[in-house]
C-alpha cells in the first residue's frame, strides 16, 4: 500500500515540486483553478484540528474512563461502560450529518458575530434589532466561523465533532489501562491511609500512564485520519495559513479533505482524476501515512520510557 | 497535593452556637448552584442572567466564612478568600464585557454566556469541593465525595452533547421513514423531460448487508489466523504480524480509501468486460445490453474494508486465546493432545465468543465506514451484486450532499432517515457484540483461573 502511494505521489515532487508544496512563495496558497498547490495551509489545518479535538476529548475521555472503572457507586460504572460501547458504534458519517445541530444549538448562539448580518435574527440572542449590526465592528473580519448550509464552518466546529468521535474510542482504551493497574498497588495505598482520590491521582493514574499515552496516540491518529466530518463541516480548499496560526475560528481544511477533493472523491466527480492535482492528492495521503508512522514510533518509545519509570 | 490539612475551624466552646456546619453547607450549596448555573448558561443564553446574582451570593458566603474563621481563631481562611476573589474578578469582567467580545486579530467573537458559564464553573467547582469537604468534616470519604464534580462535570456535558445530536437524528429521521422508502430502489432515467428519478433505500440497505457479508467472509481467515499466530507462537514472523496489525489499526481509514482509488485509477485503461476491470471497477449493463464500467465493485470495497476489520478480529481473537485458563490449556496437553488438536478442539471454541465479538464490531465498522467507499462507490441505481457498483447506507448520506445533482434532488430529504437506519444496523451489531462479550466474560471459575 505504501508503495502504491509512493509511486502515485512521486510525480507531485516533479510537477508542482517540493518547493511549491511546502516552501517558497506559493507554499501558503492553494487554488486548483490557478494550479497552485501549497500544502502549508492544509498541514496547519490538520495540526489545528488534531490539537482542538484531542484537547477537548482527552479530559472527557479520561473522566469517562475513571467513572467506568473506579466508580463502585451503584450501577454508575456499569451503565457508563455500556454507554461507551454504544457510543463507540456511531459511525463518523452520522456526526458529520449532525454537525448542523451543533451549528444551530451552539455555534450560532455562542459565536454569531459580525458575519451574520444577512441571515441572523438578533432577537434570537436577545440583542435589539436597532443596534444590529454594531457599528464598531469591521465588516469583513475574516472567514465565518459557521455556515449552516455547508462547507464553511470553522476548524473549531470540526474539532468538536471529531472530539465527539474519538471520545468513545479513547475512553475504553483508557479504562482498560486503568483496570490493568495491579490491585495490590491500589490496596497498598488505601491501606496506609490514603483516600480514594489521592490513590487515583497519585497511584493509579501514574501507573496507567503508558496505556493512557497509547490511547491518546490512537486518538490523535484517528483525529488526523478522519475525512468525513471535515469534508462535511470544513470543506477542502485551504487557502492561506490562518493569522494568527492558532485561529480555530478560521476555516482551515486539513489534509484528508484536501486530498479527497483533489482526487475527485466528491462534488459529483466521475471518479478518475488526472494531472498534477491527482498527484498532489496522493502526496497528501502519503504525508498522512508518514505522520502516522512517526506518531506510532514516538508513542511506542514514550510508553517504553514511562513503563520503565513507573515499573513496580 | 497536601496529604493533611489543618482544620480551618476551631472547635466551638461548650454551649456556644457553632456556625461551622451552616456556613460550610452554604459554601457547598453555592458552589453546586454556580455549577448548575454555568451548565445552564452553556445550554441557554438566557441563563446568563443568573451569573451575577450567583456570583454575589458566592461572594457573601465566602466573606461570611472568612469573618467567622477570623473571629473564632484569628486565622485567615485562604480557600474562602480565593473563592471570594474569583467571584469578584469574574463579576467585574462580566460587567465590563459587552454582549459580544470583538477581536480584530483573532476573528473570534465570544458570546457573554459562554464566558459566564466558564466563570461560574471555575468558581463553583472549587467552592463545592471546599464546602462539601468541610460539611463532612474529617471523614476520610470527604475528599472523595468533594471531588466528584471534577470527574462528573465533563461526563455530563459530553453526554448532553451526544443526547442533543441523537435526539435530532431520531426525531428527524423517524418522521420520513416509510415502508415504501425501504422497499423501493433508487432509479434515475434520462428522458426528454429531463431526469426522472425515484427515491428509495432498498439497494442501499441490501448493499450494506452485502458489504458486511463479503467483508466478514474475506476477513475472518486472516484475522483469526493473525490472532492465533500472535498469541500462540513466538518468533520473528509473529513480531512482523503483530507490527503489521498495529500499523493497520494506526493508519487512517482515509489512506485505505486512497489506495483503493489508486487501483481504480490504474484500471481505468482496461475495457469493461475485461476480468480485471470487472473485478476492480464493477460493471452495469444499460438498456441495450452494453456493458459499462462502474466506479468500483462491491468486491473491491469489501477487500479494502477487510483491511479495517482484520485488526479488530485479530485483536479480539488474541484476547480470547489469552483468556484461556492455564489449567484447561495444560489439561489438554497432559491428556496427550497435539498442538493442532488442542488448538482446534480446546482453544478456538473457547475463544469463539471473542471472535464473534470482534466480527460484529468489525462489521459495524464496515457498515459505517465511508472513507473507504469515498472514491469507489456509486449511487446504487444498478442493483446489488459482488461485481456491481458498490454502495451503502453510509454512502447515501455522503451523496445527498456531494453526489450527482439528480441524486441530491431525489434523496436530499431522506438523509436523516438513512442515518437512522445506518445507526440501527451499527448499534445492533455493537450491542450484540457487547452482550456476547458480557455473557461469556465470567463463564469459567476454575481453581487456577482466578488470577
Amino acid at each position: 500500500m505504501a508503495a502504491m502511494l509512493v509511486v502515485n505521489s512521486l510525480p507531485a515532487l516533479d510537477n508542482p515540486g517540493l518547493d511549491q508544496l511546502t516552501r517558497g512563495e506559493f507554499a501558503s496558497q492553494f487554488s486548483t483553478g490557478e494550479r497552485i498547490f501549497g500544502l502549508l495551509p492544509t498541514i496547519s489545518g490538520t495540526v489545528l484540528l488534531t490539537v482542538v479535538a484531542v484537547a477537548l476529548a482527552l479530559p472527557v475521555a479520561l473522566a469517562m474512563a475513571i467513572v467506568a472503572t473506579e466508580f463502585t457507586l451503584g450501577p454508575v460504572g456499569r451503565v457508563m461502560r455500556a454507554l461507551l460501547g454504544v457510543l463507540g458504534g456511531i459511525p463518523p458519517i452520522v456526526y458529520a450529518l449532525l454537525a448542523v445541530v451543533l451549528v444551530e444549538q451552539f455555534m450560532i448562539p455562542k459565536f454569531a458575530g459580525d458575519m451574520t448580518f444577512a441571515t441572523f435574527d438578533p432577537a434570537k440572542i436577545g440583542a435589539s434589532t436597532e443596534t444590529w449590526p454594531p457599528s464598531d465592528v469591521p465588516f469583513n473580519a475574516g472567514a465565518y466561523p459557521w455556515d449552516p448550509t455547508g462547507l464553511n464552518n470553522s476548524t473549531l466546529l470540526g474539532g468538536i465533532l471529531v472530539a465527539m468521535l474519538i471520545v468513545p474510542f479513547m475512553a475504553p482504551l483508557m479504562a482498560d489501562a486503568i483496570r490493568n493497574v495491579p490491585n495490590s498497588a491500589r490496596e497498598a495505598s488505601l491501606a496506609v491511609g490514603a483516600n480514594r482520590w489521592f490513590t487515583l491521582r497519585h497511584i493509579t493514574l501514574p501507573l496507567a500512564l503508558p496505556g493512557i499515552v497509547a490511547a491518546v496516540a490512537l486518538g490523535i491518529l484517528k483525529a488526523m485520519g478522519d475525512a468525513l466530518i471535515v469534508i462535511f463541516v470544513i470543506g477542502w480548499e485551504a487557502n492561506g495559513v490562518p493569522n494568527p496560526f492558532f485561529d480555530v475560528l478560521e476555516r482551515t481544511a486539513p489534509i484528508t479533505s484536501t486530498s479527497a477533493g483533489l482526487l475527485g472523491g466528491f462534488q459529483g466527480n466521475s471518479g478518475v482524476c488526472t494531472g498534477a492535482s491527482c498527484h498532489v492528492g496522493y502526496f497528501g495521503a502519503l504525508l498522512l501515512l508518514i505522520a502516522a508512522v512517526v506518531i506510532v514510533l514516538v508513542s511506542t518509545v514514550l510508553q517504553a520510557r514511562l513503563r520503565k519509570r513507573t515499573a513496580l | 497535593m497536601r496529604t493533611t490539612e489543618a482544620r480551618t475551624f476551631a472547635v466551638p466552646a461548650a454551649g456556644r452556637l457553632s456556625l461551622e456546619r451552616p456556613l460550610s453547607g452554604a459554601t457547598a450549596g453555592g458552589g453546586l448552584l454556580a455549577i448548575a448555573a454555568g451548565l445552564a448558561s452553556l445550554a441557554d443564553n438566557g441563563a446568563e442572567a443568573l451569573a451575577l446574582p450567583v456570583l454575589a451570593l458566592m461572594l457573601m458566603v465566602s466573606l461570611g466564612d472568612i469573618s467567622y474563621v477570623w473571629f473564632e481563631n484569628r486565622t485567615f481562611d485562604r480557600s474562602a478568600a480565593a473563592i471570594a476573589g474569583a467571584s469578584i474578578a469574574g463579576a467585574l469582567l462580566l460587567l465590563v464585557m459587552p454582549e459580544y467580545l470583538y477581536g480584530r486579530e483573532i476573528n473570534g467573537i465570544i458570546h457573554r454566556s459562554l464566558f459566564a458559564s466558564a466563570v461560574l464553573i471555575a468558581v463553583g467547582v472549587p467552592a463545592s469541593i471546599t464546602g462539601v469537604q468541610r460539611v463532612l468534616g474529617g471523614a476520610p470519604s470527604a475528599r472523595d465525595v468533594a471531588r466528584y464534580p471534577i470527574v462528573l462535570l465533563p461526563v455530563i456535558v459530553a453526554l448532553a452533547a451526544y443526547a442533543l445530536l441523537m435526539e435530532r437524528l431520531v426525531s428527524d429521521g423517524a418522521g420520513k421513514l416509510s415502508w415504501d422508502l425501504l422497499t423501493t430502489s433508487y432509479t434515475e432515467e434520462v428522458t426528454d423531460a429531463g431526469f426522472v428519478y425515484e427515491a428509495g433505500l432498498r439497494n442501499h440497505i441490501l448493499g450494506t448487508l452485502m458489504l458486511i457479508g463479503l467483508t466478514s467472509a474475506i476477513s475472518i481467515p486472516p484475522g483469526v489466523g493473525a490472532g492465533i499466530f500472535v498469541s500462540e507462537y513466538r518468533g520473528p514472523l509473529a513480531h512482523i504480524i503483530r507490527f503489521s496489525t498495529t500499523m493497520l489499526r494506526a493508519i487512517s481509514v482515509f489512506i485505505i480509501g486512497v489506495v483503493a482509488f489508486s487501483l481504480v485509477d490504474a484500471a481505468s485503461g482496461s475495457a469493461p468486460g475485461d476480468p480485471i476491470s470487472d473485478f476492480i471497477r464493477g460493471y452495469y449493463s444499460d438498456a441495450n445490453g452494453f456493458k459499462h464500467a462502474a466506479k468500483g465493485s462491491f468486491l473491491l470495497a469489501a477487500v479494502f474494508l477487510s483491511l479495517l476489520v482484520i485488526p479488530v478480529i485479530a485483536r479480539s481473537t488474541e484476547e480470547g486465546l489469552r483468556s484461556v485458563p492455564r489449567d484447561i490449556r495444560e489439561g489438554s496437553i497432559a491428556l496427550g493432545a497435539t498442538e493442532g488438536h488442542g488448538l482446534r478442539r480446546i482453544l478456538l471454541p473457547w475463544a469463539m465468543p471473542n471472535v464473534i465479538t470482534g466480527l460484529l464490531l468489525g462489521a459495524a465498522e464496515a457498515a459505517g465506514s465511508v472513507a473507504v467507499l469515498l472514491f469507489i462507490a456509486g449511487t446504487g441505481q444498478y442493483g446489488v451484486g459482488p461485481l456491481k457498483e458498490a454502495t451503502s447506507l453510509s454512502f447515501v448520506i455522503f451523496e445527498t450532499k456531494y453526489g450527482p445533482k439528480p441524486f441530491q434532488d431525489a434523496m436530499g430529504s431522506y438523509e436523516f432517515s438513512a442515518a437512522l437506519l445506518l445507526l440501527i444496523i451499527t448499534l445492533g451489531l455493537t450491542v450484540g457484540a457487547l452482550v456476547i462479550k458480557q455473557r461469556f466474560i465470567t463463564r469459567y471459575r476454575g481453581s487456577l483461573a482466578g488470577d
